[in-house]
């Protein structure tokens, strides 16, 4: 039913990689913390590389060390049912019986399943986990028979399918049941990681500072002894850097970030090219003036969402959906290489 | 019928006269030749004649005086208008006018005084201007140097943003 986690490398020191910030904790402390030490874990999994960064006190080094195995297996785990390149995972079993209306899931595809809807709400419909085959046709340069797109403003035509709780299977505590009035198939690769960053950031809550990067999509905790810098990746791909963030220096409370874009999961094709980002209006790729976004949020689930939808947006439309509730900051790189930033998000960048 | 009345016939007046003491011999000691001094007013009551008459009065009459000579000779010195009076060193026009109007209303106040003082006004003029016809120009004094040291801390040196990973565009 489900694939098999990938191995784990052993877990990294990242020697002298702390400072220590004396004095810099609550107001009027002179009492200097010690410092922290950092332990790290690159794995992958979702298709692509996950980091598990925590702080600990020196002392819990190999208990640290245990509990980033641990958290990283259980990822593994999230994973093996949510990736859409194992056959062997749930996402795939679900998907293949799209043509029947109603489909038991376990409940991390529920919980995964009941946020994707919350955010379909929250965006308009511009975030739809639904748009699987409008994403491999873009892939591959190919159009969908028939009309996908409905042309209009996506609330009107509802979502096509719902969760309920599955009653009818009182041994099988906590599953759920998916019902769709459509054949119906989900992508769960943006959603699915920055739901994984913010599970795996309460997994390891017993850490001073947190830091998950589930593929570019991160969730962090900071604390007042860390000083993390989050690189934004410049839309240009390779290893430049766009723009610096600090975030956990400014909320050290659960924070989110994740960036979304047109430039780098594209493809041409004879006649014209696409990008991965579908407009649930068109059912193709959308057609905007927002090269990238990045959204720093409450959750890196959020972050990702929101990220996408303000490019699907483009710039005039997106600042309706980026001013609202645990949005903090979101920079907007246009086409005519503009940066724009909601109100106060430029004290976000180092 | 008026009455005639014969007027009396007026008495010659003898002149007046002051005579120093001992400037002929009168009123001088004619043993010693040095003049009398003169008769003491004679105290009445049993206290005037324990004691002779106190010159605190006076003293402290003179004393009054010199005070109030000394206010005023102070109050002279500094009312007197300089260079540096600021009310006098105004440069824009509006605050030109202002003290104009001011000297008006100083000199309609003192034009009922004994003394009528002519208020000088004092402007500093800007690079290019001409003072008016008649004025008096004063070359103003270069301003004394003014060294203010300030020590500043030095400042804290921002620690380096350690990268510990990127986002970027995912799938």
């Amino acid at each position: 039913m489900s694939g098999t986690p990938p191995a784990i490398p052993a877990v990294a020191a990242v020697r002298g990689a702390v400072a220590a910030i004396p004095g810099a904790g609550a107001a009027g402390s002179t009492v200097a913390l010690p410092p922290l030490e950092e332990r790290s874990l690159r794995f992958e999994a979702m298709g692509g590389n996950m980091l598990l960064r925590v702080a600990t006190e020196p002392g819990d080094v190999e208990a640290a060390d245990r509990t980033l195995h641990h958290v990283a297996a259980r990822i593994g785990v999230w994973a093996a049912r949510l990736t859409r390149f194992d056959q062997g995972s749930e996402l795939c079993r679900l998907n293949a019986e799209a043509t029947r209306p109603s489909t038991t899931i376990s409940p991390t595809m529920a919980a995964l399943l009941a946020r994707a809807q919350d955010l379909w709400a929250r965006t308009g419909g511009l975030v739809d986990v639904t748009l699987l085959e409008e994403r491999l046709a873009a892939e591959h340069g190919t159009t969908i028979p028939g009309e996908r797109g409905h042309g209009m403003a996506v609330p009107e035509v509802g979502i096509r399918w719902w969760l309920e709780p599955a009653t009818s299977h009182p041994g099988r505590r906590g599953r759920w049941r998916v019902h769709r009035d459509l054949p119906t198939v989900f992508d769960l690769d943006g959603v699915g990681k920055g739901w994984i960053a913010d599970r795996a950031l309460e997994a390891l809550g017993s850490f001073p500072a947190v830091l998950v990067d589930a593929d570019g999509d991160i969730a962090m905790r900071g604390d007042e002894r860390v000083s993390w810098g989050v690189a934004i990746a410049d839309p240009a791909g390779g290893d430049d850097v766009a723009l610096l963030a600090r975030p956990v220096d400014r909320a050290p409370g659960r924070l989110g970030m994740a960036t979304s874009g047109t430039t780098v999961f594209r493809w041409s094709f004879e006649g014209g090219w696409a990008h991965h980002l579908i407009d649930p209006r068109t059912g193709n790729s959308a057609g905007t003036d927002v090269v990238q976004a990045t959204v720093i949020a409450d959750g890196a689930l959020l972050a990702e969402a929101m990220a996408k939808a303000a490019v699907i947006a483009g710039s005039d439309d997106a600042w309706r959906l980026l001013d609202g509730p645990g949005i903090h900051a979101a920079f907007l790189l246009r086409d005519d290489g503009r940066l724009l930033t909601t109100e106060g998000g430029m004290a976000w960048l180092a | 019928m008026s009455e005639l009345h014969a007027l009396p016939e007026p008495r010659p007046v003898e002149p007046v006269t002051t005579r120093l003491a001992g400037a002929d011999g009168a009123g001088a000691d004619s043993a010693t030749g040095k003049p009398h001094d003169p008769p003491r007013p004679k105290a009445s009551g049993a206290a005037a004649a324990k004691r002779p008459p106190s010159s605190l009065p006076s003293r402290l009459m003179v004393g009054a005086g010199a005070v109030a000579a000394l206010s005023v000779i102070g109050a002279g010195l500094v009312r007197y208008p300089s260079a540096t009076d600021t009310t006098a060193t105004t440069t824009s026009g509006k605050a030109a006018d202002s003290t104009a109007a001011k000297a008006g209303s100083r000199k309609k106040a003192s034009a009922g005084g004994a003394v009528n003082l002519q208020p000088v006004r004092y402007v500093r003029l800007k690079p290019g201007q001409r003072a008016p016809k008649g004025a008096k120009v004063i070359r103003e004094a270069a301003p004394t140097p003014r060294v203010i040291v300030h020590r500043v801390a030095a400042a804290p040196v921002a620690p380096a943003v350690r990268t510990v990973t990127r986002t970027r565009q995912s799938g």
